[in-house]
């Protein structure tokens, strides 16, 4: 009897596994929820999609060399909870390194990254977003906790920032200060 | 040992009990008179095909029709709502489609899938949901549509005034 308990808690937790906490609260009231997943990223590959804007074409060979994309932001303090223990357990099963860290008054951000050998360029990016406080800090008309942003691909650290900045996400700018480093 | 046994059955049973098909979800709901169903094939663009090159023309046989099924949100089916909600999203995350995007908030949602390889998909399928309105279930369905044609069939469309000609259809239709 002792066995079968063991096996189906086995089977339960490979189960769960494979869920992560994106998808976990993708239905839930108090999250918004956004991802682009790697398939749609190969469609618009094989689309290969121009404009006769230099600056969009840019953008766009950009997007291309993302795998995946996804983004949460909570307002439920539980949540916020939930993804701090998910992103703590990812950073030490995928072996990221945490790139930096910016503590102000509106909001805790930190940056955390799969490195390549190219310096410039990484496989991972996870923006962690905590302790927002600040008023103009909105997304539409709620006003969010904790955000996380997860990116994979062949990622140009340089150019992503203007990706974040594009779509007006708290730690846009802290990001974009990496360039002048 | 024997109850593990059944145990590790039923189990296996539950785990492939087939839940509905999108198609079938379709049609159940195309009787009941809370939704709206609206079957859009491509000769609705009203092209002639000796105004395409071959290459355009393949194209467009790809794409065989857009399968719209609308759930307007009213004070008398309100209670409704939720339940069709849950057996869409059931059809839609199960394994026979693969997300592509995903946009979810407390008032919206929207969600992109496709089924079928993402090189020749036979069919991509749109639901979106808003709290107080409704929500709308769209198919482009096909067979091994050609994707990457589909900037050069946009162009080719244009060019034929289709889109014009698709609503003056469906115009008449309504």
């Amino acid at each position: 009897m002792k066995k079968s308990i063991l096996m189906i808690a086995l089977i339960t937790a490979t189960l769960s596994w494979g869920q992560d906490v994106f998808e976990k609260y993708e239905y839930d009231d108090s999250v918004s929820y956004f991802s682009i997943s790697p398939k749609m990223f190969q469609m618009l590959a094989q689309l290969s999609l121009e404009t006769s804007d230099p600056e969009a074409d840019k953008f766009l060979r950009l997007v291309e060399e993302i795998e995946s994309f996804k983004v949460i932001t909570t307002e439920s303090k539980d949540i916020s909870t939930d993804i701090q223990t998910w992103v703590d357990q990812h950073i030490k099963t995928q072996n990221l390194e945490e790139l930096m860290r910016v503590r102000e008054k509106g909001a805790h951000v930190n940056f955390y990254v799969k490195s390549t050998k190219n310096d410039d360029k990484v496989k991972k990016l996870l923006m962690f977003v905590t302790d927002i406080n600040e008023d103009q800090i909105k997304l539409g008309n709620r006003k969010p906790e904790t955000v996380l942003l997860y990116l994979s691909g062949d990622i140009d650290l340089t150019q992503i920032s203007k990706l974040v900045n594009e779509m007006n996400l708290p730690g846009g700018q802290q990001l974009g200060k990496l360039n002048e480093k | 040992m024997k109850k593990l046994l059944i145990f590790a059955t039923a189990l296996t049973f539950l785990g492939c009990s087939k839940t509905q098909s999108i198609q079938e979800y379709y049609v159940a709901k195309s009787e009941d008179p809370n939704f709206l169903v609206i079957d859009i094939p491509t000769s609705f663009l009203g092209i002639n095909n000796q105004v395409l090159n071959q290459e355009e023309q393949a194209a467009l046989e790809s794409f065989q029709k857009l399968n719209v099924l609308m759930f307007r949100k009213t004070k008398a089916n309100a209670a409704q709502f939720p339940e069709e909600l849950a057996a869409v999203r059931q059809i839609i995350d199960g394994e026979q489609f693969d997300p592509l995007m995903t946009l979810s908030d407390r008032q919206f949602s929207g969600k992109l899938l496709l089924e079928g390889s993402i090189e020749r998909p036979d069919e991509i399928v749109f639901f979106g949901a808003a709290v107080d309105q409704g929500f709308l279930l769209a198919r482009l369905i096909g067979s091994k549509m050609q994707v990457e044609k589909a900037v050069l069939l946009a162009k080719a469309l244009e060019r034929e005034g289709a889109l014009d000609n698709a609503v003056e259809a469906i115009g008449q239709m309504l």
